[in-house]
């Protein structure tokens, strides 16, 4: 149902409609108002301007406090809804975006929100100088977009080609220009002290310890009902459950094995929602061993996916059978068939691909080459610890020679997602990725990519990838994504191993059900103002 | 790493140790004895794991653990842990691990800290200045901070960690065999060698190590419980022994989780991390009671 | 005296050039670069991307180019920006240095006012009972590991019996003025306080114990016992005050395991200090950190030598240095 009403939203803000005022439950009443909520994501943040944000510390906070212009780009949600922009006008060759914004909003500091605030954001996302991640979301191949301000509420982005994913790519917290003393940001002052106009403001910063945030009374949604949020940083899943049983934090998600304290315990509530996150064991194409498809479908059928399920995710996950994440809103559940585990059957598939264990050392080997798989990953990665041990198991169960490389953070980093145009030694790797929202253009960078990490490109999917941008029909655009989903099933450039279930557990007397529990944003709350406490 | 506090003495030893004396010394330390015997089973048990482990260390059982660590059966005597895996064998190669990088360690630490101390010492002069300021190099390293950065260029292999160990740790070996030969260099026996012309490796190795020997056996042996102890802080931290490979200090931080409701995935390993330290702890301090007369009972 | 301090302190120089080249030479050897700190592992990346962050933090110099221009920087005083959250270096451990100060002062504290008191018990009633019992309490307590002791306690203190906060440093909750705010503090201390002065109580209190027994040997307390001074000042004035000295030359020597050596309990307890941010900055190749907090210790254990050297010759009449 959710799919279809995407498909909806889509075709209509395609069509040039105009998007109607969203005003999902905007008069909300605080039921209660006041209280402090002590939430915890990881370790210190990196930065807190939003532009800057973009590991996952960083943006747990930023979220609280700042917002784009439309939600349903990276970690803003999984559907295409109006937030600084009320509404926006397509035209009829899809080259002109015209959006509407919402008058009356204030920065925290009293400012008022306009359309230079939104040119300026832009501008500043393209400025090379500034390292800016989203920076590619804003050019087209080699020209960057370009942007209009018509007046102070009426901003103009101007394409020169058909795309259809910009209202996603533009989905990019807007920062004020008037705190900046120039386009260059790299060192301003506001990324430690950042404005916005989210329905938290910061307060301070102890590093080490926590951050502490203040209802924003001017909301444009309304006033927060909490006084304040304040972010604790605790590192390691278990040391937060800890702290959450110890009552020193409110709100948290729980990975895994940490789920089982807060299972029937009266002062807790255990809410389950799904993530936009998918974890995977990704492959090398042009490893020795692995670069054969037919070999990774026996692999596929060799990994007990659903134990990992169970031990690593803690019965939190739901059994991968795409290589988009759900949140794509071309993925439909069960259209693909199920690589179901059966350890014989990949046997014999490795048997059918040229791989018998010919010399007698109990390991696979081709052509005089034996069937050796270096798995790297990220070592200080709890969750990736824990998949580990599996696929170690099961394959080694087949024959094949498993090398497990528990790297540091960099070396990771280094082996992994540096440039892959050289020749790099590992054969698979363990990952997960997210927080792409609903457009499957954003895996282009991986599934249509030579120089990405699993070096894979298929000259057929490759080029449904570009048809798919530039197509503007959303029913064709369905068809084509349709297709590259069950070309990549196929081909398996990397075995889906689950989509995360996110278990967030917080107080009992602690209600976010207004809120909307939304396991695509970090926080999991689409709309934290509405947090309240029960008395 | 000095959240355990250095072992070594900074007390000067005896040299010229009788070893019928010494021996009957050592047999009065009753809890030294005890540790001995106890080290002697955990080794021999090592060096027969991969024969004596009911089960594959590395199996999964996930059909029977469930996702939870599943507590001490008939099936499994000390349980498994969430994968399934069993928790004794586990624990068997752990401890081995310990062991090995342990005395492994150490015995690299020796050379090193031997070789340095033993030039320093003989030949004095610009070597021994040389040599000792290298040294005072290595002492005001933070050393396990340095472990840590090392631990990201070589990715967790054991040989690795135990030259890392060893490497960080040689200085006061160094100098307490580099003050050892100093003293010695005076005695009438040396100079007496050295005017019938012993040449000067066969002087060290015939004269003086023999003569330097108890100091060092004390050090070595309170030397061992910190490089088990590192290697375990180490693996605590995800960059000590490689996965899935069990290693004591790994097992207690995958136990991190299971605190409150499974009480063997903490206690075994804790446990015998802790015995092994204590047994070399009660054997190093009957060592040094034995060599040294001055605190003779 | 004056001399002697200052030929130390110059001599100091060249070792702690050594270990800067030593230590960046390693952080440059370490497979990957800060750059990887600008990337969520959840998320991916594009590698223009990755170019754009290493230019921007210069890791596009080469490695030579790079360490003159920190060396040059520092010996300026200027330690540079942290690549993770481009702040100043000074003030990242400014704001973590008094935390892990006044941990590691405390337990210090706390493993004196512990270790002394046995050490001497054991030494003046040796061989008894009471000695038997401290010296293997003692060993008992060297040999456990810290994370170990960390989780035990945490989970019967925080969790169980919730008497103690788990986490942290401050109540984040309330703020508190004036003594409730020390309390506060001191409430969070306990904890990791008792994990740290654990292990240096155990051993210290060993030291304790054998220096007095060396002490009470010794010719001078026979000839004060035999000259007829009381026992109480026999122990009290001329043993114990030369039984002090390999204590004050073993507290020298921890002073620098203060700033690096908690950061085991300073993670499981998140207390917001040094050995944190140093982990942190080795996994993300953060050099200008990596190199503060390693020059930081390299300092105060020269330092803390040179002190203990001093505090040696005060104590000792006998020790000269010129």
């Amino acid at each position: 149902m959710r799919k279809l009403l995407l498909t909806l939203i889509l075709l209509v803000t395609l069509v040039g409609g105009v998007m109607p005022a969203a005003a999902q439950g905007d008069e909300f009443v605080c039921p209660t108002q006041g209280g402090t909520m002590v939430v915890s994501y990881g370790g210190d943040p990196r930065t807190l301007s939003g532009l800057y944000a973009n590991d996952g510390n960083s943006l747990f906070v930023v979220t609280f406090m700042a917002e784009p212009l439309v939600l349903g780009g990276e970690n803003w949600g999984d559907a295409i809804e109006p937030a600084l922009a009320e509404s926006w006008d397509i035209s009829e060759d899809g080259l002109e975006y015209v959006f509407h914004l919402r008058q009356g909003v204030k920065w925290h500091d009293g400012t008022e929100f306009t359309a230079a605030d939104v040119l300026f954001t832009f501008q500043a996302v393209l400025l090379e100088e500034n390292a800016i991640d989203w920076r590619s979301n804003l050019m087209q191949g080699d020209v960057p977009m370009e942007f209009e301000v018509v007046d102070d509420y009426t901003f103009k982005v101007i394409l020169s080609q058909p795309n259809a994913t910009v209202l996603t790519a533009l989905s990019i917290p807007i920062v004020p220009a008037h705190a900046f003393t120039s386009l260059n940001m790299v060192d301003a002052p506001f990324n430690t002290n950042p404005i916005a106009t989210g329905p938290f403001k910061f307060v301070e910063w102890n590093t080490g310890e926590s951050i502490t945030l203040e209802a924003n009374p001017d909301y444009w949604r309304g006033a927060p009902c909490l006084d304040r949020i304040v972010v604790r940083f605790i590192e390691g899943a278990a040391n937060t459950a800890n702290a959450i049983l110890a009552g020193e934090i409110d709100y948290a998600r729980v990975d895994g094995a940490d789920v089982s304290p807060f299972q029937d315990n009266p002062d807790f509530v255990l809410q389950e929602a799904s993530r936009d996150l998918m974890r995977y064991v990704g492959f090398n194409t042009r490893s020795a061993t692995v670069g054969d498809p037919a070999v990774r479908r026996a692999l596929a059928v060799g990994l007990d996916r659903e134990a990992i399920i169970q031990v690593a995710g803690g019965g939190y996950g739901t059994l991968a059978d795409s290589l988009f994440n759900k949140a794509v809103f071309v993925y439909e559940a069960g259209r693909n068939p199920q690589y179901v585990y059966d350890p014989a059957a990949a046997q014999q598939m490795l048997t059918d691909a040229g791989w018998t264990d010919s010399d007698g050392d109990g390991i696979l080997d081709k052509d005089g080459v034996p069937m050796h798989v270096r798995i790297a990953y990220s070592g200080t990665w709890s969750l990736m610890q824990a998949v580990a041990p599996i696929v170690y198991d099961n394959w080694r169960a087949l024959g094949v020679d498993v090398e497990l490389a528990a790297l540091d953070d960099s070396a990771v980093y280094e082996e992994i997602y540096d440039n892959v145009s050289t020749e790099k030694p590992y054969d698979a790797m363990l990952g997960g990725w997210g927080l792409f929202g609903p457009e499957p253009d954003h895996y282009r960078n991986y599934y249509a990519n030579a120089t990405a990490f699993f070096a894979y490109d298929n000259p057929e999917i490759t080029a449904l990838f570009e048809q798919g941008r530039s197509e503007t029909n959303p029913d064709a655009r369905y068809e084509i994504y349709k297709q590259i989903d069950g070309l990549l099933w196929q081909e398996l450039p990397m075995i889906p191993i689950y989509q995360a279930v996110g278990a967030w557990a917080y107080r009992a007397d602690l209600n976010i059900d207004a809120a909307e529990l939304n396991g695509t944003f970090l926080t999991g709350l689409k709309y934290s103002g509405r947090v309240y406490f029960e008395q | 790493m000095t959240e355990y506090a250095a072992p070594l003495s900074l007390e000067r030893q005896e040299p010229t140790p009788q070893w019928k004396l010494i021996l009957r010394q050592f047999r009065r330390h009753r809890l030294a004895v005890i540790s001995a015997i106890l080290l002697a089973v955990m080794l021999v048990l090592a060096v027969f794991t991969d024969v004596l482990t009911p089960y594959d260390p590395n199996a999964t059982n996930t059909a029977y653990a469930g996702g939870k660590p599943q507590p001490p059966s008939l099936e499994y005597a000390l349980g498994t842990d969430n994968y399934g895996r069993d928790y004794l064998s586990r624990a068997m190669v752990g401890a081995r691990v310990s062991l090995f990088v342990g005395v492994s360690a150490v015995v690299f630490e020796i050379l090193i800290g031997v070789s340095i101390g033993a030039a320093a010492g003989y030949f004095g002069g610009w070597v021994d200045n040389v040599l000792m300021r290298f040294t005072d190099v290595f002492l005001s390293i933070p050393g396990f901070f340095l472990l840590l950065i090392i631990s990201g260029v070589f990715e967790g292999t054991l040989l690795a960690l135990i030259i890392l160990i060893g490497a960080l740790n040689w200085m006061t070996v160094a100098r307490l065999i580099r003050a050892e030969f100093l003293s010695l260099k005076g005695r009438e026996f040396v100079l007496a060698a050295h005017c019938i012309g012993v040449p000067g490796w066969r002087l060290i190795t015939r004269h003086l190590l023999p003569n330097a020997l108890a100091p060092i056996i004390v050090a070595a042996t309170l030397s061992v419980p910190y490089a088990i102890l590192t290697e375990s802080a180490l693996s605590f931290l995800g960059l000590g022994v490689p996965p899935p490979h069990a290693s004591l200090g790994k097992m207690l931080e995958e136990a991190q989780q299971w605190l409150r409701s499974a009480w063997w995935m903490w206690v075994v390993p804790g446990v015998i991390i802790s015995t092994i330290v204590l047994a070399f702890n009660f054997i190093g301090d009957g060592l040094r009671d034995a060599f040294d007369p001055q605190l003779r009972r | 005296m004056t001399r002697y301090v200052i030929r130390r302190l110059l001599q100091a120089i060249p070792l702690l050039v050594a270990i800067s080249i030593i230590v960046f030479a390693l952080v440059e050897l370490a497979p990957g670069d800060a750059s990887q700190m600008y990337i969520d592992p959840e998320k991916g990346t594009d590698p223009e991307y990755l170019e754009r962050v290493r230019t921007s933090l210069g890791l596009d110099q080469p490695v030579t180019v790079r360490y003159v221009s920190w060396l040059t920087k520092t010996l300026e005083g200027d330690l540079g920006f942290s690549f993770r959250t481009r702040r100043p270096v000074t003030l990242e451990i400014g704001d973590r240095l008094p935390n892990t100060l006044l941990l590691g002062g405390v337990s210090l504290m706390l493993s004196l006012a512990i270790a002394i008191p046995i050490g001497i018990v054991s030494a003046l009633r040796r061989y008894t009972l009471v000695d038997y019992i401290l010296s293997t309490l003692a060993l008992v307590g060297i040999s456990l590991p810290a994370f170990w002791v960390a989780l035990l306690l945490l989970q019967v203190f925080a969790i169980q019996l919730n008497w103690l906060p788990a986490v942290g440093m401050h109540d984040v909750r309330n703020t508190y003025e004036g003594w409730a705010a020390t309390l506060d503090v001191l409430r969070h201390m306990i904890l990791p306080a008792t994990v740290l002065s654990l292990a240096q109580t155990a051993s210290w209190s060993r030291y304790q114990r054998s220096a007095l027994l060396e002490v009470l040997g010794q010719d001078y307390i026979r000839t004060a016992r035999a000259k007829g001074a009381r026992e109480r000042r026999v122990i009290g004035f001329h043993a114990l005050r030369n039984a002090l000295i390999p204590m004050i030359t073993l507290i020298g020597l921890s002073v620098p395991s203060i700033v690096t050596g908690a950061f085991i309990t300073e993670t499981i307890f998140g207390w917001p200090g040094m050995g944190r941010l140093g982990v942190e900055a080795i996994n993300g190749r953060d050099y200008p950190i990596i190199m503060a907090v390693t020059m930081l210790s390299a300092l105060l254990i020269v330092t803390g030598n040179l002190l203990a050297d001093i505090a040696y010759a005060w104590a000792d009449p006998r020790i000269r240095y010129d």
